[in-house]
């Protein structure tokens, strides 16, 4: 329930610009959505910037990097590009303008800008993440939608039970023991990297090639996102069976599997797609450790890289992109949900 | 055919309800030929430690082009034995034995997947809750359509152009526009006209509505209930109605069956189980039934008569001393109350109406009398009520307690006075603390505002309860230990804890069971007596105002549009509005039953107006003493 | 009291396997040094014996000849000791937080609810280890670190559930009564909310030592301290053969958050009074 705005009558001055705002056409739902993320960006860009002030020296020390070619002269010229003779706020200025314009500064330890840097490396995560979320969405809603319409109270015990223990499972460690038994006992599969070193597969080998290398961190990463679709998706099935509409449809005359994809798993999905758009950030920090075990050249590599060799103006354009990333994400899901459910107005 | 009845229950009927000689007489009845004929129906639910019978063994039937109405409170099987027929009941959790003969073939015996080709087909449902009867993500078209594509071999084209026919038959305006329309784009009467084309789509044998109108405003429930009758007609077949209403029953049903405790305890022609009810339970009921028109020649409110447990026979109607006491200023007094919000719309977005919940609302409640706020729903009864005591905020107005204006000034200047106004909600598990036993919950105000010690308020709250009925030891229980018409009881007693000269009771009656009802009516009636309580009545139920109040108040969006003493606004209506509402009301007599007269689906009552809306200055027309009118009727009002 | 912890028990094995679960840990953690009394730093016996082959180093040693039993007996310490106090700071910084954006709404909540979405748009991981890349690696910035990420999950839960509460004709009677503020919120409101609270102590527990293990496996925690997080990255190095050195501290981290789960659905069960109700 919405508290109801008071609306005091035609006099009240002090509302002008509220007033001068509404008096807009109404924008449509999706740019209304879009509008809605420039303040998040300018949060994430405030708290990077503060995050820069913690570090140990200036921003120019942090800029220029302790590993890297670390000069006076340049040191000093970054001082007065960021103006720390200034007031805060005036550096404060200087850095959320040097973001927007997407410069994100110059890591010494790679040589190169930390954008293109961050780029380069984005694909595979995105990769990773996009692959496992795929398969855990798809295989945890059929596991929870079996887990909540079986009779059998074993079966049902079983898939919450395994669920429960996705959670308790630190993913590095999943990833470690997958290693153990695939790759050094089994032999089945690589342990690391995204193809073999010098390999000159081609058209099917080196999709096979790819696949095989994907297999362990993405099984590994969907573990964990697969309980948490199954014990949602097993949540809202078992919500929905007792929907009047539910036993209204079987009232109709429809079929238990009519019921079941015609009228509840609909409803079902879209609780899922808030969740998918929630949990991507959450899957972004998974793929870090996973990546670090299997050796995945991904932004979280790099993170650690730009860890080791104290590089903080790269571990902060990481942090900055990948958040853009799920924000945009999010932005997708929102939207397709609006898309979806009839009861979101596009218009609104 | 006629009734087969389970001689079992018939015993134990007579044994608890120790009632000599009046056990189930069967009203003369033969039905032509039956569509539906239940015998021995046993449905029991698994509960801890094995099965708990819901319904048993009764045994029914339904004839041809017949209506048959089931009556009963709630966990009286009336619900169970619907769906028991239907086989909807969840087959891990629940069993049915007996017969359940559709047209001669046993719905017991079949499998899943005939049953599933009668289902909407020869048989077909009405639930109660219209908002979640339908599927939200899928179109209306295609939910009505559903039940052909299942049952008929009929193409795309000829599924849309039926669907459209079946809108057009439950009289939904632009049927083709609708078609593709979701369901939260409809109000709630629009709805149920859905769900009945849906229903009606197969042109089943047997219509079985469960509680269809029991959500729905008084004059929906009347289009709705004409509607039903119409169709009926039209495609020729049979309907079990499930209510709990006596006046709906009145109103549609051939023949009735009272059920109690999975018993049928009753049955016979609705016109003379109405006339001439045999069992003590159905004296109860009727007894207990508001009925409009009762009060006639009474001038004070008078309690529901009581029935005698063992012979069955009625009590006086006890009409309530004078109670009332004018005075100026008077006790409460709400002078020119308005209270208006922006509909949606955010810092970006343009306002697309403004509601005016309630407007240039005024009346005065003297002391110990009942004033009743009385309209259907959205109309601004409620959002008055909690203006008076602080919950709303209104824009403008005043709020005068004995002359003293409590919206203006300080609020802690004005406690004391605004602890003179208490109030009750319509639910009252939700309004007890789960947390809290209802001793502490009656004596914390005590504590609060009266300083008294621990010991002393938990006394009094003691006392409290057992001004109420209840007994000193529940003290110590909470809310979830309590039925529905006790909590209630202790809401009550709160209520009282601050010595309140004014009670607002929120549609506080209108949740619980007609027995119970009635009971917490009297017992409002009593406190007003011995206490010299005010009352502002807010309900919906005009038939329970009847009885409850001195003064009624007629609201119709937002607006107050006729107010005077309760037997001049009913005896003598004047706003068209007030007519409207009352010719409404189901009558449980079924020789007052009104004609069923096929109306054009009226829109809910709507107070969100445009932004350039300017409320027209109002006059009343005094019609007689207190009674007063709008001058000139509200402009989109009923111009029928 | 004691018929709640009845009720507890009663409520399901798992509930019952968590506490034990717990309670074991948490006396490992408390008897650490006379449970295993060596240094888990300390060279107890040769390198790389494999568990059971050496009564006096039941789980082994490492590369080093250290005593694994004890590293695992002292690192329930360090991740009990982060679980807890991450557990209980992130509960209490969420529930001040969402039982104010529940209560009094309006911009306040507004505010609130658009920062938590920014918390959960940023990727809490990458959040903590630049937190405590920049910080440095104490376990007092890892909980902070932790914290960060976490309120905001707390924060959500609350405020739904303030929102529901302050809503309800409980509150709302209340109100007509005249009780003040404070009194409604805390008598009325806080009692309400504070069962689901609980129950998200031993969840944000159980991230937090998934979280705490994650960065010292990564290398970022306290090079000073054993933890299970460090013995599985030290463990890593030699993966191919002696993988128990993996596997043991990985199995302990699984078992510990395993019982505060369990644990978290028992109280869940146990403080929600609509099961009550049904009982």
């Amino acid at each position: 329930m919405t508290q109801p705005q008071a609306d005091a009558g035609p006099d009240a001055g002090g509302r002008t610009l509220a007033r001068l705002l509404r008096s807009f056409p109404r924008p449509p739902y999706w740019l209304y959505r879009v509008l809605q993320i420039v303040p998040v960006v300018f949060l994430i860009i405030t708290i990077n910037f503060f995050l820069l002030r913690l570090a140990p020296g200036d921003i120019a020390d942090v800029m220029a990097g302790e590993a890297g070619a670390y000069s006076v002269e340049f040191t000093e010229k970054l001082r007065q590009d960021f103006g720390l003779d200034r007031p805060l706020l005036t550096q404060y200025v200087t850095y959320v303008g040097k973001v927007l314009q997407l410069d994100l500064g110059w890591s010494h330890r790679n040589a190169q800008t930390v954008l293109s840097l961050v780029l380069e490396r984005l694909s595979a995560t995105a990769v990773l993440v996009l692959t496992a979320i795929f398969i855990a969405a798809v295989l945890g809603s059929a596991l929870g939608t079996i887990a909540a319409l079986t009779r059998s109270r074993f079966v049902d015990s079983l898939i919450s039970a395994i669920a429960t223990m996705g959670f308790a499972t630190p993913l590095f460690w999943l990833g470690l023991m997958l290693i153990v038994v695939f790759s050094v006992q089994l032999q089945w599969l690589p342990s690391s990297g995204m193809y073999e070193i010098g390999s000159r597969a081609t058209g099917w080998d080196a999709v096979t090639e790819r696949i095989r290398h994907l297999a362990l961190p993405v099984a590994c990463l969907a573990a964990y996102y697969l309980a948490i679709y199954t014990r949602l998706m097993r949540t809202n099935v078992s919500e929905l069976k007792h929907q009047d509409f539910v036993r209204t449809a079987r009232a109709k005359g429809a079929s238990p599997a009519r019921t079941v994809f015609r009228h509840i798993l609909p409803n079902a999905m879209l609780g899922l797609i808030t969740l998918t758009g929630l949990q991507f950030g959450a899957l972004f920090s998974g793929s870090v450790t996973i990546e670090a075990v299997f050796g995945w050249p991904g932004l979280g590599q790099l993170a650690l890289s730009a860890v080791t060799a104290r590089d903080y103006n790269l571990l902060l354009g990481i942090l900055f992109i990948s958040s853009l990333f799920v924000l945009l994400v999010n932005l997708v899901t929102d939207l397709s949900y609006a898309w979806l459910d009839p009861r979101v107005e596009l218009s609104q | 055919m006629t009734f087969s009845w389970n001689t079992a229950s018939l015993a134990v009927d007579a044994s608890t309800d120790a009632a000599p000689g009046i056990v189930h007489a069967a009203h003369e009845v033969a039905p032509s030929k039956s569509v539906l004929d239940v015998q021995g129906l046993t449905t029991a639910f698994r509960a801890a430690g094995g099965w708990r019978d819901v319904v048993k063994g009764i045994g029914f039937s339904v004839g041809e082009n017949e209506t048959v109405a089931i009556v009963g409170e709630s966990g009286s099987g009336k619900s169970v034995t619907a769906l028991s027929v239907m086989r909807l009941l969840d087959g891990s959790s629940s069993r049915s034995a007996g017969k359940i003969l559709l047209q001669g073939k046993d719905l017991l015996s079949l499998s899943e997947r005939r049953m599933q080709q009668i289902r909407g087909n020869d048989v077909a449902m009405i639930f109660q809750e219209p908002m979640s009867t339908l599927n939200p993500v899928l179109s209306i078209g295609a939910q009505i359509g559903e039940a052909l594509l299942l049952h008929r071999n009929l193409s795309r084209d000829a599924i849309k152009a039926e669907t459209l026919r079946l809108l057009d038959r439950v009289r939904i305006p632009s049927a083709r526009q609708r078609f593709d329309e979701y369901p939260h784009q409809l109000s709630g009467g629009m709805r149920q006209r859905v769900v009945i084309a849906m229903a009606l789509a197969c042109q089943p044998k047997l219509l079985i509505a469960d509680e269809p109108t029991t959500a729905l405003d008084v004059t929906i429930q009347a289009e709705i209930l004409d509607l039903v009758a119409e169709v009926q007609r039209d495609i020729r077949s049979s309907v079990l109605f499930i209510t709990h209403d006596m006046g709906v029953v009145a109103e549609i049903a051939d023949r009735t069956i009272v059920m109690l405790d999975g018993r049928i305890v009753e049955h016979g022609r609705t016109a003379e189980l109405f006339k001439a009810p045999q069992h003590v339970y159905t004296r109860r009921l009727l007894a207990a039934v508001p009925r409009l028109g009762s009060m006639e020649g009474l001038q004070r409110p008078a309690r529901f008569p009581t029935v005698d447990p063992i012979t069955g026979a009625l009590g006086p109607t006890a009409e309530v001393v004078d109670t009332v006491a004018a005075a100026h200023p008077p006790l409460l007094e709400v002078r020119n109350l308005v209270m208006r919000f922006r509909s949606a719309g955010g810092l970006l977005t343009k306002a697309q109406g403004r509601v005016h919940a309630v407007e240039n609302v005024s009346f005065i409640v003297n002391a110990g009398e009942t004033l009743a706020l009385v309209g259907e729903s959205g109309c601004g009864k409620s959002t008055t009520g909690r203006s008076i005591v602080g919950l709303a905020k209104p824009n403008a107005g005043q709020v005068l307690i004995e002359g003293t204006d409590v919206l203006a000034g300080p609020a802690a200047a004005t406690r004391p006075l605004r602890n003179q106004i208490q109030m009750i909600f319509q639910d009252p598990y939700g309004s007890l603390n789960p947390r809290m036993n209802v001793g502490d919950a009656i004596a914390e105000p005590i504590i609060v505002h009266r300083h008294a010690r621990k010991s002393e308020a938990r006394d009094e709250a003691v006392e409290l309860l057992r001004l109420v009925g209840l007994s000193p030891d529940m003290a110590a229980r909470y809310p979830h230990e309590f039925s529905g018409g006790q909590r209630q009881r202790v809401c009550i007693a709160r209520a009282l804890a601050l010595k309140p000269r004014l009670i607002i009771a929120d549609e506080a009656v209108s949740a619980l069971d007609v027995s119970i009802k009635a009971q917490v009516v009297n017992l409002l009636l009593d406190l007003q007596e011995s206490l010299k309580t005010a009352f502002l009545f807010i309900s919906h139920d005009i038939a329970v105002v009847e009885r409850v109040s001195h003064r009624i108040a007629v609201m119709y969006r937002g607006e107050i549009v006729e107010i005077g003493p309760r037997s001049a606004v009913l005896g003598n209506p004047q706003h068209p509005y007030t007519r409207q509402l009352l010719a409404a009301v189901p009558n449980p007599d079924p020789d007052l039953r009104r004609a069923h007269s096929l109306r054009a689906p009226s829109e809910p009552v709507s107070t969100v107006r445009p932004l350039d809306y300017v409320p027209p200055e109002r006059a009343y027309r005094q019609v007689a003493p207190d009674h007063f009118v709008h001058a000139e009727p509200d402009e989109t009002a009923l111009a029928a | 009291m004691i018929r709640a912890a009845r009720r507890f028990l009663r409520s399901g094995p798992a509930a019952v396997v968590g506490s034990v679960i717990l309670l074991v840990v948490l006396g490992a953690a408390i008897g650490a040094p006379l449970l295993a009394p060596n240094d888990p730093l300390d060279i107890v016996s040769m390198p790389f014996v494999w568990p059971g082959d050496d009564a006096t180093v039941p789980l082994g040693t490492d590369m080093l000849g250290r005593d694994i039993y004890s590293g695992i007996v002292h690192g329930a310490r360090v991740s009990l000791e982060i679980g807890f106090l991450a557990g209980i700071v992130t509960t209490i910084v969420g529930l001040i937080i969402g039982a104010a954006a529940g209560y009094f709404g309006g911009w306040i909540d507004q505010t609130v609810m658009r920062i938590s979405e920014l918390f959960q748009i940023m990727p809490s991981l990458l959040l903590t280890i630049a937190i405590v890349a920049v910080m440095g690696s104490s376990i007092s910035n890892i909980v902070f670190g932790i914290a960060v990420t976490g309120w905001p999950q707390v924060a959500r839960l609350v405020r739904a559930e303030t929102f529901r509460i302050r809503s309800g004709d409980f509150v709302q009677a209340a109100r007509v009564m005249g009780f003040a503020h404070s009194r409604i919120l805390f008598r009325h409101v806080l009692p309400n909310v504070l069962a689901p609270a609980v129950v998200m102590v031993s969840i944000v527990a159980g991230s937090a030592i998934l979280t705490e293990s994650a960065l010292a496996f990564l290398g970022l925690g306290n090079p000073n301290l054993v933890t299970w997080g460090s013995m599985i990255g030290a463990g890593r190095e030699v993966l191919r053969s002696e993988w128990y050195m993996t596997a043991i501290p990985g199995a302990a981290i699984f078992i510990t958050v395993l019982g505060l789960s369990l644990v978290g659905n028992g109280l869940n069960g146990l403080l929600n009074p609509r099961r009550n109700v049904a009982a």
